[in-house]
């Protein structure tokens, strides 16, 4: 692995990188969740509070891609779109996404998971049904995204464990902002 | 349409086919997930000991899972009714499955007969974390521990597990162990479990319907023919034994 070379693909740095079992991941954050219900009782309180564990992850997240994809910077938010699907989803969960449903001025698109290692055993009860199960997820897109100067808004369209036939994000761009830290770039 | 074929609908969970459990994650993500736990349950609490507790109820919760997902796909069904076979269930399938690898070490205590130990050099929890000064004893260990209670507790052993810190000479991390406490009923070796039982009872159930049968025998012959068809059944059955 040279440094000099091109960004990476998710495949290659899936298997660089040291993984753990999917299923003690699955059980682990089902054991949150349950967690959160019970401390919580509000459903809309628990998808706030997994928003907010996503971006606090997000927030980290975003370094440790940005030093193993070896990627530039993105030329626009349709490019950054992909990176998050075909590498980021790839490298840290090992499935891969795929981008779809751009409007017109390429500020809004959806991200689509064919498979979700967050969801294995689970069911909804009837009492959980406002449950955004995999609510981390676009918290974590949410945080990985400001980091890098993207002010994002992410939400849920299709959800399989609400009856749909996919797991579909919507991220929408609502502004860039411009970079006042000294954030290092050393190009 | 987007995703078919893979994200075959099933009207019940139960219907999907069990995954053999050969899906990865890449530890980062494991690691990300487990700090955010650790982060919201240090909100949750006052001290340590409750911070643990709660680590370990999430364990908890997992480990009763991890058992019956265990038995069905790794053991054909079938669950240990043996304390030490439990225990080696632990240390090595549960361990293996859930951190890649067998445990480095299954122990018997030598100071009390009920206690058993299983070490890890680098525990999968403990790998990015440090713990503050001021947090003294508290191990993220206690979430496996936690785990490690939950399996024991749903085959029929129910323990008290903590984890803890030992320092190793010569190594800058000390490596942790997860002690394992018996309860009081579990204590002889063969621990009596579930399925143990109706071995045990059956000759105790031969008398016990032999005794029945002749008090119904003193009794009228009204109620005797009532009841009697049932007693006479299991007896022969459990003779044919």
């Amino acid at each position: 692995m040279s440094r000099a070379s091109g960004p990476r693909s998710g495949d290659a740095i899936f298997a660089s990188v040291e993984r753990v079992n999917a299923e003690l991941f699955t059980l682990t954050y089902g054991a949150i969740v349950r967690q959160l219900l019970t401390d919580l009782e509000e459903v809309e309180e628990v998808n706030k509070q997994l928003d907010q564990m996503g971006y606090n992850i997000g927030i980290r997240l975003i370094d440790e891609f940005l030093a193993k994809s070896n990627v530039g910077r993105c030329v626009d938010f349709k490019e950054t779109a992909e990176m998050i699907a075909k590498v980021g989803f790839k490298m840290f969960l090992g499935v891969t996404a795929s981008v779809t449903n751009w409007d017109a001025d390429g500020t809004c698109c959806s991200i689509v998971l064919e498979d979700n290692p967050l969801v294995d055993f689970v069911e909804l009860p009837d009492t959980c049904q406002g449950l955004y199960y995999c609510n981390i997820l676009s918290g974590v897109i949410r945080g990985a995204l400001e980091m890098v100067s993207m002010k994002t808004e992410v939400t849920w369209i299709r959800d399989v464990l609400r009856g749909d036939d996919a797991f579909e994000l919507q991220v929408k761009l609502l502004k860039q902002v411009p970079e006042e830290y000294p954030y290092k770039d050393d190009e | 349409m987007i995703g078919v074929g893979k994200a075959k609908q099933y009207s019940n969970v139960l219907d999907k086919p069990l995954s053999k459990g050969k899906q990865e994650v890449s530890l980062s993500a494991f690691s990300f997930l487990f700090s955010e736990l650790v982060q919201y349950n240090q909100t949750q609490v006052d001290n340590i000991a409750e911070l643990e507790r709660r680590l370990e109820d999430a364990g908890y919760s997992v480990g009763a899972r991890v058992l019956e997902l265990l038995c069905h796909r790794e053991k054909g069904n079938r669950r240990e009714t043996r304390l030490l076979g439990i225990l080696s269930f632990v240390h090595s399938t549960v361990w293996k499955v859930l951190f890649g690898k067998v445990a480095d070490s299954l122990e018997k205590g030598t100071e009390h007969e009920d206690e058993y130990m299983i070490s890890e050099k680098e525990l999968l929890v403990n790998r990015f974390i440090s713990i503050p000064k001021d947090m003294g004893t508290f191990n993220c260990g206690a979430f496996v521990a936690g785990i490690v209670r939950g399996v024991l507790d749903g085959a029929g052993f129910p323990a008290v597990v903590t984890a803890h810190f030992v320092p190793v000479e010569g190594q800058q991390r000390p490596r942790t162990t997860i002690l394992i406490k018996f309860a009081e009923e579990e204590r002889s070796e063969t621990g009596l479990s579930s399925l143990h039982i109706p071995a045990l009872l059956s000759s105790n159930l031969v008398q016990f319907i032999w005794s029945r049968w002749r008090s119904w025998l003193l009794q009228s012959t009204f109620h005797l023919l009532d009841t009697l068809s049932f007693p006479i059944y299991t007896v022969s059955s459990l003779t044919c034994e």
